[in-house]
């Protein structure tokens, strides 16, 4: 894995700033470095919601095999109620790591539609960016909506995994 | 880790702390946080009509009548601030020329400074460390661990949802992105009386979120005179700043990120065989930054041209 990581400091403001970066692969592809195992090193892009077991309304996935490193499988968060109605999302995992997630309920109304085509993308792109780049908070289009904050927590809750 | 997160101005914001943070005072600290913001909506909302700011706006409230309002100094900072902003961008931020017609409208300085505000709040509470995340503005106190290691804070990709550009390590200090992806086309160009569409989005890191946000507006707004007005800003302040334009192309104060930028886009290209969107010309020309910490070059080349 290219990582290179290098310091620079700015000096007026007195931040430091630390740029780090991976080659930028599908969130699939890049979980492997950090965790080791066959599991997580055989997967390919590709492996979105319905390749793993599935059940709806719980957690279905089956324990990781490898060392301890998380669980695997596609889990279904809880219904979480909104202002702009209820939100609901199912997320695949690989070892503990999240590699995907889909929206299964949308909030609707002309209204929350609008704000929700936006919004539950980039909510995606953030909850997969903050795993297969190992970030802490993603700044930029993040209108995070909390129905669905709450839903995918619900799904870590359960697998038992720390994004 | 340990997370809170609440709705509050029309965005999500989430704060994390280490796991070894006191649970006690993160709780009332995030609670005391989260009042604060709940409290300034109430007084800066342009949705909530009986609002302070939809009272100025209307001329219900005249802004010689402001100190007898309950949040006087709230909002005496605000506008100080505005003014701030307005003069530092030579006219391109400008809460009073907000929508057609113009119309008082300090949103765009609001958020920021809310959560500048609130952030302290909870550090003062006694939460040494944390990320304080408001609809994509971002604030660290402290480092991520106590080894030291610097909050890691990624900037979005305003053009691929599932991307990020890159991730800036950042301890005690600020980054603020504004663009059109976050709420659609909620920033104006005051000159023109449109929204300002040039660029899809403008970062800026620096100490303080009240700054870092109102100036990523102030350069949303002047478009293609944006890289012209953070070079300076980056020479005055050593505010360094990202920008991305409406065509892709990655622009930044600091010729190490825009490497780094750079390189990661080259590095996708190979590993996808070209379906990596477009190469920005993320060239740091014109750019100030202190060029001498640049290591792009650390990694071997990935093999593209």
């Amino acid at each position: 894995m290219r990582k290179v990581t290098f310091a620079l400091i700015a000096t007026a403001v007195g931040v430091f700033l630390v740029l780090s970066y991976k080659s930028h692969s599908p969130p699939a592809a890049t979980a492997t470095p950090a965790v080791p195992g066959p599991v997580a090193a055989g997967s390919g892009p590709g492996t979105g919601p319905g390749t793993g077991p599935d059940a709806s309304g719980g957690a279905a996935g089956t324990p990781g095999a490898t060392g301890g490193a998380g669980r695997t499988g596609t889990f279904t968060g809880a219904v979480a109620e909104t202002p702009y109605g209820p939100v609901q999302v199912r997320a695949t995992l690989k070892s503990g790591k999240l590699t995907d997630v889909t929206v299964l309920q949308e909030t609707d109304g002309s209204l929350s539609r609008q704000i929700d085509a936006r919004a539950l993308p980039i909510l995606k792109s953030e909850a997969l960016a903050a795993d297969s780049w190992n970030v802490d908070t993603v700044s930029g289009a993040t209108y995070t909506s909390l129905g669905y904050s709450r839903s995918l927590q619900s799904v870590l809750d359960q697998a038992g995994t720390q994004s | 880790v340990r997370t809170a997160v609440e709705h509050h101005m029309g965005t999500a914001i989430s704060i994390t702390a280490p796991e070894e943070t006191d649970p006690d005072a993160f709780e009332a600290g995030c609670g005391a946080a989260f009042a604060l913001l709940h409290r300034y909506d109430e007084v800066f909302s342009t949705y909530l009509p009986d609002s302070a700011v939809s009272r100025l706006r209307d001329g219900r409230l005249t802004f010689d009548r402001i100190g007898a309002e309950p949040d006087a100094d709230a909002l005496r900072e605000v506008l100080a601030l505005c003014a701030q902003l307005h003069r530092e961008s030579g006219g391109a931020f400008d809460a009073f020329a907000v929508g057609d017609p113009p119309a008082f409208d300090p949103s765009g300085a609001v958020k920021g400074w809310a959560a500048e505000t609130a952030a302290g709040i909870l550090a003062a509470r006694g939460v040494p460390r944390f990320a304080f995340n408001a609809g994509g503005d971002v604030r660290v106190y402290g480092a991520r661990d106590s080894a030291g290691e610097p909050w890691r804070v990624a900037i979005a990709d305003p053009h691929r949802p599932n991307r990020i550009l890159t991730v800036i390590g950042l301890q005690d200090g600020a980054l603020a992105t504004s663009g059109t992806a976050e709420r659609g086309e909620h920033l104006w160009d005051p000159r023109t009386g449109r929204p300002a569409t040039a660029l899809a989005q403008v970062t800026v890191i620096g100490s303080s979120l009240t700054l870092a946000d109102g100036y990523a507006t102030a350069a949303y707004a002047l478009g293609t005179g944006a890289a012209a007005w953070l070079t300076a800003l980056a020479r005055r302040t050593g505010y360094q700043a990202v920008t991305v334009t409406a065509d892709a192309t990655v622009w930044s104060t600091d010729p190490s990120i825009a490497a780094a930028i750079r390189e990661a886009r080259a590095a996708e290209v190979a590993e996808e065989g070209g379906g990596g969107g477009p190469v920005g010309g993320a060239d740091g020309a014109g750019g100030v930054g202190p060029t001498g910490a640049a290591a792009a070059g650390t990694r071997p080349a990935t093999g593209v041209a």
